[in-house]
């Protein structure tokens, strides 16, 4: 039946993406699984552009040894953790990423025009942007801690004289691998004291830190909304609940405030977003201020030790009917 | 076919970002190369040594083709993999820093 099929690109090993599959299943809604990083060895695309006057868009096949779907067919397409493309061995580098790119710009190509996402590619990266993010969310209405911006170390230095308590917090969650062994970034307290001339090298942020009385992870599925509060007791993830997950205590948030979430709906419309993992601070006198917002966050432990069903709400959004 | 929502012109969204994708599961690369001091920039001062999270034997990984979800082997019954997560927001693979596929953010292969 046309646009009833859910299409979800991620790898096989993603268990997260498992449990809305595994739910879809329950629920005899089909689904049709794969991973662009089957591309063009084990997956097969073929898609013709509409030419009579009654139809638009692209038909035709996304094809695996063991099942097809027809793009027509497809309703929503999850976005989870798709891999990249797998070239035959034996390619030269050039060829290599001459084809990566015709791949990107075909294969995603003609899956970014399909019509309905959780979420669209685009719409997640341009999301990621932390300070996108933070102009956005206090745009909407939420409580931002101060942030700076900088490579320059002499405004590093007045912004954290000016500001009191401050954090040190990436970008972006890369670490670095040298000879085998790893490094992470967290948020981390940072003073005058500490800024040198390093800060010069590539971009710095820099922000207020808040006080904190719990954190909160709400994700948010369209305008289902499931909060999670976090507790941390001690050490470092009192700065970062990251740093130490066996340490966290979690329990379901009944209540939002009527003003985060009327803000928080803003924010993901304006980031057009259907799903988001936003992170807050909640302060002792129970302001909440906005940290960041993942728009393809990980979910399923927050199910796991709250109970909260936010697989079936996904499941919910990927199959509900669109006018 | 209904076809996608324009998208407005983003100088925000490189044509890697585009259909961004990430690296397959359970590799692992790494670098030989160390950065000196002078060049190594404030943020990652701040860097702490971090243990990568086991993936465990990638050999007892499998694909339910017909359920479309992991397995897992384990003494030797295949049971889904949905229930073996380690409850993080990086859960599995990547202790090379790169955002995995169980990171809460993507990765971007370039």
């Amino acid at each position: 039946m046309r646009g009833d099929i859910t299409l979800v690109l991620t790898h096989r090993f993603d268990p997260t993406a498992d449990y809305v599959v595994h739910e879809l299943n329950r629920r005899a809604a089909p689904v049709f699984r794969c991973d662009p990083g089957e591309f063009p060895n084990r997956l097969t695309l073929t898609a013709s552009l509409a030419t009579d006057d009654t139809d638009t868009g692209w038909a035709g096949l996304l094809r695996l040894p063991e099942r097809t779907v027809s793009l027509q067919d497809v309703g929503c397409v999850y976005y989870r953790r798709p891999t990249r493309f797998d070239l035959p061995a034996g390619m030269s580098e050039q060829v290599r990423r001459w084809s990566t790119i015709e791949a990107r710009m075909g294969f995603g190509g003609v899956l970014s025009a399909m019509p309905r996402w959780l979420n669209h590619p685009v719409d997640i990266g341009r999301a990621e942007y932390k300070p996108v993010q933070l102009a956005f969310a206090q745009a909407c209405g939420l409580d931002v801690p101060a942030t700076l911006v900088t490579n320059d170390p002499a405004e590093a230095v007045r912004f954290l004289n000016e500001i009191g308590p401050a954090v040190y917090k990436p970008f972006h969650p890369t670490g670095i691998t040298e000879r085998a062994v790893h490094r992470t970034i967290y948020t981390t307290p940072v003073s005058a004291g500490d800024i040198d001339e390093t800060v010069r090298l590539t971009a710095h942020l820099f922000q207020a830190r808040i006080e904190k009385q719990y954190d909160v992870r709400l994700t948010v599925v369209d305008d289902v909304f499931f909060a999670a509060r976090i507790e941390s007791r001690e050490g470092p993830a009192l700065n970062d609940w990251r740093t130490a997950y066996d340490t966290l205590a979690y329990r379901p948030l009944t209540e939002v405030p009527t003003r985060i979430r009327t803000a928080v709906q803003t924010l993901m419309n304006r980031l057009r977003l259907r799903f988001g993992a936003l992170d807050f601070v909640v302060a002792p006198d129970g302001r909440w201020w906005f940290l960041e917002i993942n728009p393809n966050g990980q979910w399923a432990w927050i199910e796991d030790a709250t109970g909260l069903p936010i697989s079936s709400a996904i499941a919910d959004a990927l199959t509900r009917e669109v006018s | 076919m209904k076809i996608a929502r324009p998208h407005p012109d983003d100088p925000l969204v490189p044509v890697a970002g585009l259909f961004a994708l990430g690296r397959p599961f359970g590799l692992l690369p790494t670098s030989q190369e160390v950065c000196d001091g002078e060049t190594l920039p404030f943020g990652l001062r701040q860097a702490v040594e971090s243990p990568a999270v086991p993936v465990g034997d990638l050999s007892s990984y499998g694909y339910d083709a017909d359920r479309q979800i992991g397995v897992i082997t384990e003494n030797g019954r295949v049971v889904p993999l949905l229930r073996h997560t380690t409850g993080q927001t990086r859960t599995t693979t990547n202790p090379d820093g790169q955002a995995g596929p169980d990171s809460d953010t993507d990765y971007r292969e370039d």
